[in-house]
């Protein structure tokens, strides 16, 4: 007869509820076996350096969607999809994208987009962005109608001829070359005055300086003879600026004042601040510019390969002589821009090394544009053919290279 | 007979004041065609410089001298002054401020200097106390050529004024008045906080001031200036002065320690307008000096002062034992300007050149010393055959325009056969300039 205890506790107990040990294995079952499709899975996002880029991510269960600018964590389904975006900040570019350890870069398409899933558990995704550097070759020229506050540098070699605007004219005519420090030489004559060259020239010599901001020429002229058997040497000199305008009847010239002294025949004549208007050379110039080109390179040995900037200059100087300076390393960064000085370059039209020249670059800031960078800010000093300026970058002309 | 010798007499007379009287035209058309060159000085009260000047020979010379000076320089301020226009248009048109700026500040001077009625002072001072700096600069710089004595008080409140522009017109105006006042007060501006501009007009425009009180402040301004623009123009104005009084200045600047490369080439370089007396430290520069940069820059400016002309055997010298290129070029170029200059020493050391610069300065040395005669018909047929065909070449080649129109120079100098065969052939050549500048040694 089965009317046992068990069969009675059985009969006794099939009731609606769980018996006790059913619920403890069912809890225990809970603990122990995968979660079910509703758990949470985290994802750490990671960002370096800080405030260089930004991830945008997208989950499909449950279907949400935002970003991160700064390092932080992502929660969703397990087998969720998630779609990740790494885009750099302005002034950054994307280097590496990393799943835990594994290098997940090549797997980006070309918008740094990659959907993971379905997603399991729990990674660390790591986004390394790193500051843009400009490299290429960024060029200015000095602009055809410069603001008063940059300084002028001319080349004054040429021809200079015309008659002097007094009530007792006089032809005259001088042929000068100018130096690669400033220094001039010339030959030439005023009608009637005497020389001692072999060709009756009168020789000149000078120089062009800056000061002020502003070239001035200085020109000594000495001649040597007599007249009607009377000692007729001359020694003149005269100095004035150097600043090309309109002076009239459509020539350009320089205009302003000059300075002179001079002793004829042993009368001293001197004067200053004398205001004169003098056709200037068709050949005289003022143009020029300066490129500079900044290249990455790796060195040290494959396993351990760094990166580093190389700078270089090409200056054009207002007398078409190319002076070239050799590369050498320099720095940027992205709020102080390049700081570079060139010195000590090879005249290549003339041959020869160019110690007179010299050219920096102070704060140079570049924008990205379509098809590379443009010369945004900072300041440009220059020194050559014995004259100087300086001026702010935005001041000049960008030169497309 | 009597009569005879008495007619002879007059005669003879007639020739000597006939030829006085040729002379002193003959100076006069010499001083003219300076100023023809460099223009027409202005008007107003008396020219201050520099007082580097050199007393014409005897009491006739100088009689003459201030004489011819005098005459010249009113009839040059006689046209320049000459106008169209009548007093009250002049006026007119610089009251007009549509009138360009240059046309303003020329009549500004016109009114200040010539014309110098009450309308005339009235309308400036309107025009110092409500135009434009730019005019106001321009007026400034005019009013020193005025003989108003309120024109310097007016000159010295505008020193404070808020535009350099202005302040700089001031003090133009101000180095033209001159008085000691004046000048301590410019002096003033050298070591204050004022802007650049303005401690750089004030040390330019102190040098043009003749004057114990002018050379003291620039002596004391180089003490408190540091090395930069400002000591830069103070050194060019003491370089103005006779050289017996800014020596020790000099002196240390150059070989002291104290100063930097830039100091030191400016300050020798500063010495092309000092007096002769400066010439023999120049010399020495150039031949002791440790940096090359001084040596090359005091060769230069040797070439330039006023005591030059005599320094050839000293200058071939230096050129002899030079170990440094640059410095030989520069001593070359000197040397174009010295007379008696032995082409037959001079013409071995050029040829043994290698540096083209230095070749080209130094066959331009050379042929201003065949110019000068005294040389050897030797060193005539060896420059024409070695250096002419090298000027010829490179006037040709594709090096700098400076270095080819200095090669054409040479052959310019040199007067002989050769070198007028070989401009007759640059007169021709594709390069424009090269060929203007070859055609304007030709007959």
């Amino acid at each position: 007869m089965s009317n046992t205890r068990e069969n009675m506790v059985v009969r006794g107990t099939a009731s609606r509820w769980p018996s006790r040990p059913g619920l403890w294995c069912f809890a225990l079952a809970l603990l122990l076996l995968p979660a079910p499709a509703w758990a949470a899975v985290t994802w750490k996002i990671k960002i370096t350096p800080a405030h260089s880029g930004l991830v945008v991510w997208a989950t499909s269960s449950p279907v949400a969607s935002g970003q991160l600018a700064t390092s932080g964590s992502i929660s969703f389904n397990e087998n969720a999809m998630v779609d990740l975006t790494f885009t750099p900040n302005d002034g950054f570019e994307r280097v590496a994208v990393y799943k835990n350890t594994t290098d997940w870069t090549a797997y980006l398409d070309v918008n740094g987009h990659y959907q993971f899933g379905p997603v399991g558990g729990a990674h660390t995704i790591l986004a390394v962005f790193a500051e843009k550097t400009p490299t290429g070759t960024f060029g200015v020229s000095f602009p055809a109608d410069p603001p008063a506050s940059l300084a002028s540098v001319y080349d004054l070699t040429g021809h200079y001829e015309g008659v002097s605007p007094t009530p007792h004219q006089r032809a005259y005519s001088f042929d000068l070359a100018q130096d690669e420090s400033g220094k001039i030489m010339g030959l030439g004559t005023i009608a009637g005055m005497p020389s001692n060259q072999a060709d009756g020239k009168i020789s000149v010599a000078g120089s062009v300086k800056t000061q002020q901001d502003e070239p001035r020429a200085s020109l000594v002229s000495t001649c040597t003879g007599t007249r009607d058997g009377e000692d007729a040497s001359c020694r003149a000199t005269a100095s004035g600026p150097v600043d090309l305008q309109d002076i009239g009847d459509g020539l350009l010239g320089a205009e302003g004042e000059v300075d002179y002294t001079a002793r004829v025949a042993g009368v001293p004549f001197q004067d200053r601040d004398v205001p004169v208007a003098i056709p200037a050379s068709p050949d005289i110039s003022r143009a020029w510019s300066v490129a500079f080109t900044i290249a990455k390179r790796t060195i040290g040995s494959p396993t351990r390969p760094v990166s580093k900037l190389y700078g270089s200059a090409e200056l054009i100087l207002p007398n078409g002589d190319h002076v070239q300076f050799a590369e050498r390393p320099v720095s940027y960064s992205r709020r102080q821009g390049y700081n570079l000085t060139f010195t000590r370059g090879q005249n290549i039209t003339a041959g020869r090394p160019d110690t007179k020249s010299k050219i920096m670059a102070r704060k140079m800031t570049l924008t990205e544009t379509g098809d590379g960078w443009e010369v945004q800010g900072g300041d440009l000093m220059y020194w050559f053919l014995g004259q100087r300026g300086k001026g702010r970058l935005s001041d000049f002309t960008q030169v497309g290279r | 007979m009597a009569a005879a010798s008495g007619q002879t007499g007059v005669r003879a007379w007639g020739g000597r004041l006939g030829a006085v009287v040729a002379v002193t035209l003959g100076l006069s058309l010499v001083g003219l065609l300076i100023w023809s060159l460099l223009g027409v000085p202005p008007s107003g009260r008396a020219v201050r410089s520099p007082s580097v000047r050199e007393r014409p020979g005897g009491w006739l010379g100088r009689l003459v001298g201030a004489g011819v000076a005098r005459h010249i320089r009113g009839r040059a301020e006689a046209a320049r002054l000459r106008t169209s226009l009548t007093d009250a248009q002049v006026l007119a048109r610089f009251l007009d401020h549509t009138t360009p700026l240059a046309t303003r500040r020329l009549d500004a001077w016109r009114l200040a200097a010539r014309i110098r009625t009450p309308a005339a002072k009235a309308a400036l001072r309107q025009a110092l106390l409500s135009g434009p700096p730019a005019l106001r600069a321009v007026v400034a710089e005019a009013l020193g050529h005025s003989d108003w004595p309120e024109a310097r008080e007016w000159l010295l409140a505008l020193l404070t004024a808020p535009e350099t522009e202005v302040v700089r017109g001031a003090i133009r105006g101000l180095a033209l008045i001159g008085d000691d006042e004046v000048v301590a007060r410019l002096g003033d501006l050298l070591g204050s906080a004022a802007a650049e501009g303005v401690r750089v007009e004030a040390a330019t425009r102190l040098g043009e001031v003749d004057s114990e009180a002018a050379f003291d402040a620039l002596i004391a301004g180089l003490e408190v200036v540091p090395e930069g623009e400002v000591s830069e123009a103070v050194v060019q104005s003491l370089g103005r002065f006779p050289f017996a009084r800014t020596e020790p200045a000099f002196r240390e600047m150059v070989f002291g320690s104290e100063y930097g490369v830039e100091t030191r080439v400016n300050a020798v370089e500063a010495l092309t307008e000092s007096s002769a007396a400066a010439a023999p430290f120049l010399f020495e520069v150039a031949a002791l000096h440790a940096d090359p940069a001084i040596r090359e820059s005091a060769a230069w400016a040797l070439g330039l002062n006023r005591g030059t002309g005599e320094w050839a055997e000293g200058l071939l010298e230096l050129a002899a034992a030079e170990p440094d290129v640059d410095v030989r070029r520069r001593l070359y170029e000197s040397l174009v300007n010295q007379v008696d200059v032995a082409a037959d020493r001079l013409l071995p050391m050029v040829v043994g050149e290698a540096d083209p610069d230095a070749r080209v300065a130094g066959a331009n040395a050379v042929a201003a010393a065949l110019a000068g005669g005294g040389t050897s018909e030797a060193s005539r047929q060896r420059f024409d055959a070695v250096l002419v065909p090298e000027l010829l070449r490179i006037a040709q080649s594709g090096g700098t325009l400076n270095m080819r129109l200095r090669a054409v120079f040479a052959l310019r100098r040199a007067g002989t056969a050769a070198s007028r065969a070989a401009l007759a052939v640059l007169a021709g050549v594709a390069d424009p300039r090269v060929a203007a500048a070859a055609a304007h040694g030709l007959p």
